[in-house]
Protein backbone atom coordinates (compact mmCIF):
# COMPACT_ATOMS: atom_id res chain seq x y z
CA UNK A 1 0.00 0.00 0.00
CA UNK A 2 1.55 3.28 -1.09
CA UNK A 3 1.05 6.55 0.89
CA UNK A 4 -1.04 7.78 -2.04
CA UNK A 5 -3.50 4.88 -1.48
CA UNK A 6 -4.26 6.25 1.96
CA UNK A 7 -5.79 9.35 0.35
CA UNK A 8 -8.37 7.33 -1.61
CA UNK A 9 -10.99 7.04 1.21
CA UNK A 10 -10.79 10.82 1.73
CA UNK A 11 -11.25 11.32 -2.02
CA UNK A 12 -14.36 9.11 -2.05
CA UNK A 13 -15.71 10.89 1.04
CA UNK A 14 -15.44 14.19 -0.84
CA UNK A 15 -13.06 15.64 1.73
CA UNK A 16 -10.31 16.69 -0.68
CA UNK A 17 -10.20 19.89 -2.73
CA UNK A 18 -7.99 21.53 -5.35
CA UNK A 19 -4.56 20.03 -6.06
CA UNK A 20 -4.90 17.31 -3.42
CA UNK A 21 -8.09 16.10 -5.01
CA UNK A 22 -6.62 16.10 -8.54
CA UNK A 23 -3.53 14.14 -7.37
CA UNK A 24 -5.63 11.59 -5.47
CA UNK A 25 -7.94 11.13 -8.46
CA UNK A 26 -5.00 10.59 -10.81
CA UNK A 27 -3.55 8.00 -8.44
CA UNK A 28 -6.89 6.17 -7.92
CA UNK A 29 -7.40 5.84 -11.69
CA UNK A 30 -4.02 4.22 -12.23
CA UNK A 31 -3.70 2.13 -9.02
CA UNK A 32 -4.89 -1.48 -9.25
CA UNK A 33 -5.94 -1.46 -5.61
CA UNK A 34 -7.81 1.87 -5.61
CA UNK A 35 -9.40 1.79 -9.08
CA UNK A 36 -12.08 -0.85 -8.21
CA UNK A 37 -13.07 1.19 -5.13
CA UNK A 38 -13.39 4.38 -7.17
CA UNK A 39 -15.35 2.69 -9.96
CA UNK A 40 -17.74 0.81 -7.64
CA UNK A 41 -18.59 3.93 -5.62
CA UNK A 42 -19.03 6.05 -8.76
CA UNK A 43 -21.24 3.38 -10.33
CA UNK A 44 -23.40 3.15 -7.21
CA UNK A 45 -23.70 6.86 -6.44
CA UNK A 46 -24.34 7.89 -10.07
CA UNK A 47 -26.85 5.04 -10.50
CA UNK A 48 -28.60 5.87 -7.23
CA UNK A 49 -28.88 9.58 -8.00
CA UNK A 50 -30.19 8.79 -11.49
CA UNK A 51 -32.85 6.42 -10.13
CA UNK A 52 -34.09 8.62 -7.31
CA UNK A 53 -36.08 11.59 -8.59
CA UNK A 54 -35.47 14.95 -6.88
CA UNK A 55 -38.02 15.87 -4.22
CA UNK A 56 -40.47 18.53 -5.38
CA UNK A 57 -41.22 21.62 -3.26
CA UNK A 58 -44.27 21.27 -1.03
CA UNK A 59 -47.49 22.40 -2.66
CA UNK A 60 -49.40 25.34 -1.17
CA UNK A 61 -52.14 22.91 -0.08
CA UNK A 62 -49.61 20.64 1.68
CA UNK A 63 -48.10 23.60 3.56
CA UNK A 64 -51.62 24.69 4.59
CA UNK A 65 -52.41 21.20 5.91
CA UNK A 66 -49.17 21.29 7.89
CA UNK A 67 -49.89 24.72 9.36
CA UNK A 68 -53.44 23.72 10.34
CA UNK A 69 -51.99 20.82 12.35
CA UNK A 70 -49.30 23.08 13.85
CA UNK A 71 -51.89 25.60 15.01
CA UNK A 72 -53.80 22.73 16.63
CA UNK A 73 -50.71 22.02 18.76
CA UNK A 74 -50.30 25.62 19.92
CA UNK A 75 -51.15 26.50 23.51
CA UNK A 76 -54.67 27.97 23.91
CA UNK A 77 -54.68 31.76 24.20
CA UNK A 78 -56.64 33.26 27.14
CA UNK A 79 -59.45 35.49 25.99
CA UNK A 80 -60.24 38.82 27.56
CA UNK A 81 -63.95 38.02 27.13
CA UNK A 82 -64.63 34.45 28.37
CA UNK A 83 -68.36 34.54 27.47
CA UNK A 84 -67.43 35.03 23.78
CA UNK A 85 -65.28 31.88 23.93
CA UNK A 86 -68.04 29.92 25.69
CA UNK A 87 -70.57 30.94 23.03
CA UNK A 88 -68.10 30.06 20.25
CA UNK A 89 -67.36 26.66 21.88
CA UNK A 90 -71.09 25.91 22.16
CA UNK A 91 -71.59 26.80 18.49
CA UNK A 92 -68.60 24.62 17.48
CA UNK A 93 -69.93 21.67 19.52
CA UNK A 94 -73.27 21.99 17.75
CA UNK A 95 -71.54 21.98 14.38
CA UNK A 96 -69.45 18.90 15.28
CA UNK A 97 -72.56 17.04 16.46
CA UNK A 98 -74.24 17.71 13.13
CA UNK A 99 -71.20 16.46 11.20
CA UNK A 100 -70.91 13.28 13.31
CA UNK A 101 -74.60 12.50 12.92
CA UNK A 102 -74.21 13.06 9.19
CA UNK A 103 -71.29 10.65 9.01
CA UNK A 104 -73.15 8.04 11.03
CA UNK A 105 -76.01 8.12 8.60
CA UNK A 106 -73.84 7.53 5.56
CA UNK A 107 -70.55 5.73 6.41
CA UNK A 108 -67.96 6.08 3.69
CA UNK A 109 -66.63 2.94 2.05
CA UNK A 110 -63.02 1.93 2.74
CA UNK A 111 -61.23 0.83 -0.45
CA UNK A 112 -60.64 -2.93 -0.58
CA UNK A 113 -57.96 -4.45 -2.82
CA UNK A 114 -56.71 -8.01 -3.27
CA UNK A 115 -53.04 -8.75 -3.99
CA UNK A 116 -52.70 -11.91 -6.01
CA UNK A 117 -49.95 -14.53 -5.95
CA UNK A 118 -48.13 -12.95 -8.93
CA UNK A 119 -47.89 -9.63 -7.08
CA UNK A 120 -50.67 -7.98 -9.12
CA UNK A 121 -53.02 -5.75 -7.10
CA UNK A 122 -56.64 -5.62 -8.23
CA UNK A 123 -59.69 -3.82 -6.82
CA UNK A 124 -61.89 -6.27 -4.97
CA UNK A 125 -64.94 -6.54 -7.18
CA UNK A 126 -66.61 -9.54 -5.55
CA UNK A 127 -66.42 -10.29 -1.84
CA UNK A 128 -64.32 -13.44 -1.72
CA UNK A 129 -60.53 -13.75 -1.62
CA UNK A 130 -58.94 -17.17 -2.03
CA UNK A 131 -55.39 -18.07 -1.06
CA UNK A 132 -53.79 -19.70 -4.07
CA UNK A 133 -51.74 -22.86 -3.42
CA UNK A 134 -48.18 -22.23 -2.16
CA UNK A 135 -48.34 -18.43 -2.09
CA UNK A 136 -51.64 -17.39 -0.50
CA UNK A 137 -53.11 -13.93 -1.10
CA UNK A 138 -53.22 -10.55 0.56
CA UNK A 139 -56.36 -8.55 1.27
CA UNK A 140 -55.96 -4.79 1.77
CA UNK A 141 -58.89 -3.02 3.40
CA UNK A 142 -57.93 0.64 3.69
CA UNK A 143 -54.69 0.60 5.71
CA UNK A 144 -55.34 -2.85 7.22
CA UNK A 145 -53.78 -6.02 5.82
CA UNK A 146 -55.07 -9.59 5.95
CA UNK A 147 -52.78 -12.43 4.84
CA UNK A 148 -54.86 -15.28 3.45
CA UNK A 149 -52.99 -18.59 3.75
CA UNK A 150 -52.71 -21.02 0.86
CA UNK A 151 -55.94 -23.00 0.22
CA UNK A 152 -57.93 -20.58 2.41
CA UNK A 153 -61.05 -18.60 1.61
CA UNK A 154 -62.27 -15.41 3.26
CA UNK A 155 -65.41 -13.36 2.53
CA UNK A 156 -65.60 -9.59 3.09
CA UNK A 157 -69.03 -9.03 4.64
CA UNK A 158 -68.77 -5.32 5.38
CA UNK A 159 -66.14 -2.64 4.92
CA UNK A 160 -66.80 0.98 5.78
CA UNK A 161 -65.34 3.60 8.14
CA UNK A 162 -67.11 2.11 11.16
CA UNK A 163 -66.72 -1.57 10.68
CA UNK A 164 -64.72 -4.14 8.76
CA UNK A 165 -66.20 -7.62 9.04
CA UNK A 166 -64.77 -10.79 7.51
CA UNK A 167 -65.97 -14.38 7.46
CA UNK A 168 -63.31 -17.08 7.28
CA UNK A 169 -64.85 -19.93 5.29
CA UNK A 170 -61.79 -22.20 5.04
CA UNK A 171 -58.16 -22.28 6.18
CA UNK A 172 -56.52 -19.49 8.19
CA UNK A 173 -55.76 -15.77 8.03
CA UNK A 174 -53.39 -13.34 9.79
CA UNK A 175 -54.50 -9.74 10.22
CA UNK A 176 -52.41 -6.63 10.80
CA UNK A 177 -54.89 -3.96 11.82
CA UNK A 178 -54.50 -0.28 12.69
CA UNK A 179 -55.70 1.13 16.00
CA UNK A 180 -59.51 1.56 16.04
CA UNK A 181 -61.21 4.66 17.35
CA UNK A 182 -64.15 4.19 19.76
CA UNK A 183 -67.19 3.04 17.81
CA UNK A 184 -65.08 1.38 15.11
CA UNK A 185 -64.29 -2.33 14.92
CA UNK A 186 -62.51 -4.97 12.89
CA UNK A 187 -63.74 -8.54 13.28
CA UNK A 188 -63.32 -11.98 11.76
CA UNK A 189 -65.99 -14.64 12.27
CA UNK A 190 -65.47 -18.36 11.77
CA UNK A 191 -67.21 -21.57 12.89
CA UNK A 192 -69.75 -19.71 15.01
CA UNK A 193 -67.13 -17.56 16.79
CA UNK A 194 -66.30 -13.91 16.18
CA UNK A 195 -62.86 -12.42 16.89
CA UNK A 196 -62.90 -8.64 17.36
CA UNK A 197 -59.65 -6.73 17.31
CA UNK A 198 -58.19 -5.63 20.65
CA UNK A 199 -54.53 -5.43 19.62
CA UNK A 200 -53.00 -4.78 16.25
CA UNK A 201 -51.98 -8.27 15.07
CA UNK A 202 -53.84 -11.55 15.39
CA UNK A 203 -54.38 -14.89 13.73
CA UNK A 204 -57.54 -16.90 13.16
CA UNK B 1 -21.41 50.43 -11.75
CA UNK B 2 -24.06 52.31 -9.77
CA UNK B 3 -26.74 49.91 -11.11
CA UNK B 4 -24.80 46.85 -9.90
CA UNK B 5 -24.24 48.57 -6.52
CA UNK B 6 -28.00 49.02 -6.25
CA UNK B 7 -28.50 45.35 -7.12
CA UNK B 8 -26.01 44.27 -4.45
CA UNK B 9 -27.64 46.53 -1.90
CA UNK B 10 -31.10 45.13 -2.79
CA UNK B 11 -29.72 41.60 -2.38
CA UNK B 12 -28.30 42.48 1.05
CA UNK B 13 -31.65 43.98 2.07
CA UNK B 14 -33.40 40.79 0.95
CA UNK B 15 -30.92 38.61 2.88
CA UNK B 16 -31.48 40.73 5.97
CA UNK B 17 -35.25 40.16 5.66
CA UNK B 18 -34.93 36.35 5.56
CA UNK B 19 -35.00 35.19 9.18
CA UNK B 20 -32.27 32.77 10.27
CA UNK B 21 -32.98 29.29 11.68
CA UNK B 22 -32.07 30.53 15.17
CA UNK B 23 -34.53 33.45 14.95
CA UNK B 24 -37.32 31.21 13.73
CA UNK B 25 -36.62 28.63 16.46
CA UNK B 26 -36.70 31.41 19.06
CA UNK B 27 -40.15 32.46 17.82
CA UNK B 28 -41.26 28.81 17.85
CA UNK B 29 -40.11 28.49 21.47
CA UNK B 30 -42.31 31.47 22.37
CA UNK B 31 -45.32 29.66 20.87
CA UNK B 32 -45.44 31.47 17.51
CA UNK B 33 -46.34 28.51 15.25
CA UNK B 34 -46.30 30.79 12.20
CA UNK B 35 -42.49 30.53 12.39
CA UNK B 36 -42.83 26.90 11.33
CA UNK B 37 -43.94 27.78 7.81
CA UNK B 38 -40.57 29.10 6.52
CA UNK B 39 -38.78 26.22 8.30
CA UNK B 40 -41.12 23.73 6.63
CA UNK B 41 -40.48 25.23 3.21
CA UNK B 42 -36.72 25.32 3.88
CA UNK B 43 -36.21 21.76 5.14
CA UNK B 44 -39.21 19.75 4.05
CA UNK B 45 -37.28 18.46 0.98
CA UNK B 46 -34.50 16.78 2.91
CA UNK B 47 -36.89 15.39 5.55
CA UNK B 48 -39.16 14.00 2.82
CA UNK B 49 -36.18 12.42 1.07
CA UNK B 50 -34.99 10.73 4.27
CA UNK B 51 -38.46 9.33 4.89
CA UNK B 52 -38.77 8.14 1.33
CA UNK B 53 -35.32 6.56 1.10
CA UNK B 54 -34.57 5.47 4.62
CA UNK B 55 -37.90 3.98 5.66
CA UNK B 56 -38.17 2.17 2.33
CA UNK B 57 -40.37 2.99 -0.61
CA UNK B 58 -43.09 5.06 1.04
CA UNK B 59 -46.05 6.22 -0.98
CA UNK B 60 -46.61 9.99 -1.25
CA UNK B 61 -49.24 10.09 1.55
CA UNK B 62 -47.06 8.16 4.02
CA UNK B 63 -44.03 10.34 3.19
CA UNK B 64 -46.12 13.50 3.75
CA UNK B 65 -47.42 12.09 7.07
CA UNK B 66 -43.85 11.40 8.17
CA UNK B 67 -42.77 14.94 7.21
CA UNK B 68 -45.62 16.48 9.17
CA UNK B 69 -44.87 14.25 12.15
CA UNK B 70 -41.23 15.44 12.10
CA UNK B 71 -42.16 19.14 11.99
CA UNK B 72 -44.83 18.78 14.68
CA UNK B 73 -42.19 17.10 16.85
CA UNK B 74 -39.97 20.12 16.20
CA UNK B 75 -42.62 22.34 17.83
CA UNK B 76 -42.72 20.08 20.89
CA UNK B 77 -38.93 19.91 21.17
CA UNK B 78 -38.24 23.57 20.31
CA UNK B 79 -37.13 24.26 23.90
CA UNK B 80 -34.26 21.81 23.53
CA UNK B 81 -32.77 23.55 20.50
CA UNK B 82 -29.55 25.46 21.21
CA UNK B 83 -28.59 28.29 18.79
CA UNK B 84 -25.31 27.40 17.10
CA UNK B 85 -26.32 23.78 16.54
CA UNK B 86 -27.20 22.81 13.00
CA UNK B 87 -30.98 22.74 12.71
CA UNK B 88 -30.75 20.82 9.45
CA UNK B 89 -28.79 18.02 11.16
CA UNK B 90 -31.13 18.06 14.14
CA UNK B 91 -34.22 17.75 11.93
CA UNK B 92 -32.56 14.96 9.96
CA UNK B 93 -31.96 13.16 13.27
CA UNK B 94 -35.68 13.36 14.15
CA UNK B 95 -36.55 12.14 10.65
CA UNK B 96 -34.13 9.20 10.94
CA UNK B 97 -35.63 8.15 14.31
CA UNK B 98 -39.17 8.26 12.92
CA UNK B 99 -38.18 6.48 9.71
CA UNK B 100 -36.46 3.74 11.76
CA UNK B 101 -39.64 3.18 13.78
CA UNK B 102 -41.74 3.11 10.62
CA UNK B 103 -39.40 0.64 8.96
CA UNK B 104 -39.38 -1.58 12.05
CA UNK B 105 -43.19 -1.54 12.22
CA UNK B 106 -43.43 -2.54 8.58
CA UNK B 107 -40.84 -5.26 9.14
CA UNK B 108 -42.92 -6.80 11.96
CA UNK B 109 -46.07 -6.54 9.88
CA UNK B 110 -44.42 -8.14 6.86
CA UNK B 111 -42.92 -10.86 9.09
CA UNK B 112 -46.34 -11.93 10.27
CA UNK B 113 -48.06 -11.67 6.90
CA UNK B 114 -45.25 -13.46 5.07
CA UNK B 115 -46.11 -16.65 6.99
CA UNK B 116 -49.41 -16.57 5.16
CA UNK B 117 -48.64 -14.82 1.92
CA UNK B 118 -45.41 -14.86 -0.12
CA UNK B 119 -45.48 -12.64 -3.23
CA UNK B 120 -43.39 -13.68 -6.18
CA UNK B 121 -39.79 -12.43 -5.81
CA UNK B 122 -38.03 -10.70 -8.68
CA UNK B 123 -34.64 -12.41 -9.09
CA UNK B 124 -31.62 -10.30 -8.08
CA UNK B 125 -28.44 -10.89 -10.01
CA UNK B 126 -26.60 -11.24 -13.27
CA UNK B 127 -29.63 -11.04 -15.57
CA UNK B 128 -30.35 -7.49 -14.48
CA UNK B 129 -26.77 -6.31 -14.95
CA UNK B 130 -26.80 -7.61 -18.49
CA UNK B 131 -29.87 -5.50 -19.16
CA UNK B 132 -28.24 -2.46 -17.49
CA UNK B 133 -31.17 -2.19 -15.08
CA UNK B 134 -29.45 -2.95 -11.80
CA UNK B 135 -31.64 -1.43 -9.13
CA UNK B 136 -29.42 0.57 -6.78
CA UNK B 137 -32.22 0.84 -4.22
CA UNK B 138 -32.19 -2.93 -3.92
CA UNK B 139 -28.44 -2.81 -3.24
CA UNK B 140 -29.21 -0.23 -0.56
CA UNK B 141 -31.90 -2.47 0.93
CA UNK B 142 -29.33 -5.22 1.41
CA UNK B 143 -26.99 -3.08 3.49
CA UNK B 144 -27.04 -3.27 7.31
CA UNK B 145 -29.17 -0.52 8.89
CA UNK B 146 -26.21 1.62 10.07
CA UNK B 147 -24.56 1.52 6.63
CA UNK B 148 -27.82 2.30 4.84
CA UNK B 149 -28.41 5.33 7.07
CA UNK B 150 -25.01 6.78 6.43
CA UNK B 151 -25.18 6.25 2.66
CA UNK B 152 -28.66 7.75 2.40
CA UNK B 153 -27.70 10.80 4.45
CA UNK B 154 -24.46 11.42 2.54
CA UNK B 155 -26.06 11.01 -0.87
CA UNK B 156 -29.21 13.02 -0.14
CA UNK B 157 -28.58 16.60 -1.17
CA UNK B 158 -24.94 15.95 -0.22
CA UNK B 159 -25.45 16.46 3.51
CA UNK B 160 -22.10 17.43 5.02
CA UNK B 161 -20.38 15.31 7.67
CA UNK B 162 -21.30 17.69 10.53
CA UNK B 163 -25.02 17.42 9.68
CA UNK B 164 -24.80 13.64 9.33
CA UNK B 165 -22.99 13.39 12.68
CA UNK B 166 -25.64 15.62 14.35
CA UNK B 167 -28.43 13.57 12.80
CA UNK B 168 -27.07 10.25 14.05
CA UNK B 169 -25.67 11.50 17.35
CA UNK B 170 -22.13 10.33 16.53
CA UNK B 171 -18.85 12.17 15.95
CA UNK B 172 -17.54 13.13 12.51
CA UNK B 173 -14.77 10.47 12.55
CA UNK B 174 -17.41 7.78 13.09
CA UNK B 175 -19.23 9.11 10.00
CA UNK B 176 -16.13 8.52 7.84
CA UNK B 177 -15.53 5.07 9.34
CA UNK B 178 -19.12 3.96 8.72
CA UNK B 179 -19.11 5.40 5.22
CA UNK B 180 -15.90 3.52 4.43
CA UNK B 181 -17.42 0.26 5.70
CA UNK B 182 -20.61 0.87 3.68
CA UNK B 183 -18.59 1.46 0.49
CA UNK B 184 -16.75 -1.82 0.97
CA UNK B 185 -20.04 -3.71 1.32
CA UNK B 186 -21.52 -1.95 -1.73
CA UNK B 187 -18.50 -3.02 -3.77
CA UNK B 188 -19.00 -6.63 -2.67
CA UNK B 189 -22.71 -6.51 -3.54
CA UNK B 190 -22.00 -5.04 -6.97
CA UNK B 191 -19.43 -7.78 -7.63
CA UNK B 192 -21.95 -10.38 -6.46
CA UNK B 193 -24.59 -8.96 -8.81
CA UNK B 194 -22.12 -8.96 -11.70
CA UNK B 195 -21.59 -12.68 -11.06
Amino acid sequence: VSPACEQTPALLDGRLVGGERAAAEQHARSCERCRPQLEAWKRFSDGYRAQVPPVAKPSVEETRRMMRKARGLAAPVRSARPWVMIAAAAAAAGAIAVVVVGLNRAPQTVPAMAELADGQVVPLVGDTVEGVADRGALLRVGDDRVGVAAHSRVRLLRHDRERVRLRLEAGSVAASVNHRAPGQSFSVESGGFEVTVVGTRFRV
Amino acid sequence: LSASREQLSARDDLAAQVPSDAELMERLKRGDTQALEPLYERYRGVVYAIGQRHAGRLNADDAEDLCQDVFLTLIKLADRYRPGNTLRGWLCGIAVQKARRLRQGRWFRQGLLSKFYRPKQVPFGAGQVAEQHLDMERILDRLPATSREIVVLCLIEDLDAADVAAALGINVNAVWTRLHRARERIRELLEEADG
